[in-house]
């Protein structure tokens, strides 16, 4: 049993909107920000914020897939193949997390998002350019059928862009990786599904930012209802949270739309390094969760 | 061959009913709870809650089951999708991810 006053609540309720807001300008679920934010700033047990977390993971994707969907920025085909990775992952890592020290797993996540936070800032200076056709409009964007390639509508230099995916297989390891990560700690995963795509697969960051909104609401959903099931649920916990987000994605995902690519860059790498740090603390036995 | 904008259409549809009816739901049981008085809060399962808990956690258990499967109504729209386009391929990949999806559910469920 936990007590919540009055002035928590609304706590809860800015914290949602924060993580929602940030999750949806970036493309990752928030959960990277909340699961410490609960655990340190609300002393909630470990397990009941993952679970409330995952909440809210499925709320940014759903509330920023809503916008994205209509404006033709989600690759839904290259979200469901990478899926089957993130899937796998899901399940490999809560079953490495039985296995290895959970202080190793710690280690080597942290190198691997400090090594991408460190990709992501040199590929800011470095966009790729691409053609831009000013003729088209925002409502011929688009993906294509039977394959992993699309347009997206570039606000900034008022056109349609084409663009193709490419080394498919780079993509899945990462996804892979990025699943197992959920698995282990019930986050989306999408601080290393954005990179993934945008460096190793050509993507454009915003079309980036958008499929990877999708995924981490299919790769919640799949730990979610393990959660549910154990009952890990405070619902007076998880109902400031959720409405939160939900009042703080739909925020998010329009300022996205605005945001320069180079900005949105330098956002997920921040936030890729605060990630990385608290990992290697954890990973050096310096615990800021339980 | 671009997807056609209707199929878009069915996908924002069913985002946006799943989002708007849980957040409903969990935007009615929390303001009951809070005119309720209700601070204390024990964990439980969702599903547990629904079917035996007091008036404002039913409504708030409901509202995080629509919300979850939110996701997996969304994959379940692509195959339909997929299917009508001919789109096999990614048909067979999206059915194989809301395989998994269902599984998991049922798994936890019945657990």
């Amino acid at each position: 049993m936990i007590t919540l006053s009055l002035a928590k609540l609304v706590l809860l309720f800015v914290l949602g909107a924060g993580a929602g807001a940030l999750g949806a300008w970036i493309g990752i679920g928030g959960g990277v920000v909340l699961v410490p934010a609960l655990v340190l700033g609300f002393g909630i047990d470990m397990k009941a914020a993952i679970a409330t977390s995952l909440v809210a993971v499925i709320v940014t994707s759903t509330a920023a897939g809503s916008v994205y969907v209509g404006r033709g920025l989600t690759n839904t085909r290259l979200a469901i193949a990478l899926e089957i990775a993130t899937t796998l992952g899901g399940v490999a890592g809560s079953l490495i997390a039985l296995a290895v020290p959970s202080r190793v797993l710690a280690g080597v996540f942290a190198v691997v998002m400090a090594v991408t936070a460190a990709l992501t800032f040199r590929k800011s200076h470095a966009a790729i350019h691409r053609p831009v056709d000013p003729t088209a409009g925002e409502e011929q964007a688009g993906e294509e059928a039977g394959r992993l390639a699309g347009t997206y509508f570039d606000e900034r230099r008022g056109g349609l862009v084409a663009y193709r995916a490419r080394r498919f297989w780079a993509g899945s390891a990462v996804a892979l990786l990025a699943g197992s990560v959920s698995g282990l700690l019930g986050v989306g995963g999408g601080f290393l599904k954005v990179p993934a795509m945008n460096l190793a697969m050509d993507v454009p960051i915003k079309v980036a930012v958008a499929t990877s909104n999708f995924m981490i609401g299919v790769t919640a959903a799949a730990s979610v209802f393990t959660y549910f099931g154990r009952g890990w649920v405070y619902p007076l916990l998880t109902a400031p949270v959720a409405l939160g987000v939900l009042a703080g994605a739909l925020v998010g995902t329009v300022r996205s739309g605005r945001a320069e690519p180079n900005r949105l860059r330098a956002v997920l790498a921040i936030v890729l390094i605060l990630v990385a740090a608290q990992m290697g603390l954890r990973a050096l036995g310096i615990s800021l969760g339980s | 061959v671009t997807a056609p904008r209707s199929d878009r259409r069915w996908v924002q549809g069913a985002l946006r009913v799943g989002l708007a009816l849980g957040g409903l739901l969990l935007a009615a049981g929390f303001l009951l709870a809070l005119v309720r008085g209700e601070r204390v809060t024990g964990a439980a399962s969702p599903w547990h809650l629904l079917a035996t808990g007091p008036l404002p956690d039913r409504l708030m258990s409901g509202g995080m089951l629509l919300l979850a499967a939110t996701p997996v109504a969304r994959v379940g729209v692509l195959v339909a999708v997929w299917v009508r386009e001919r789109d096999h391929r990614f048909a067979a990949l999206a059915l194989l991810v809301l395989a998994i999806l269902v599984v998991s559910a049922l798994t936890a469920a019945a657990g």
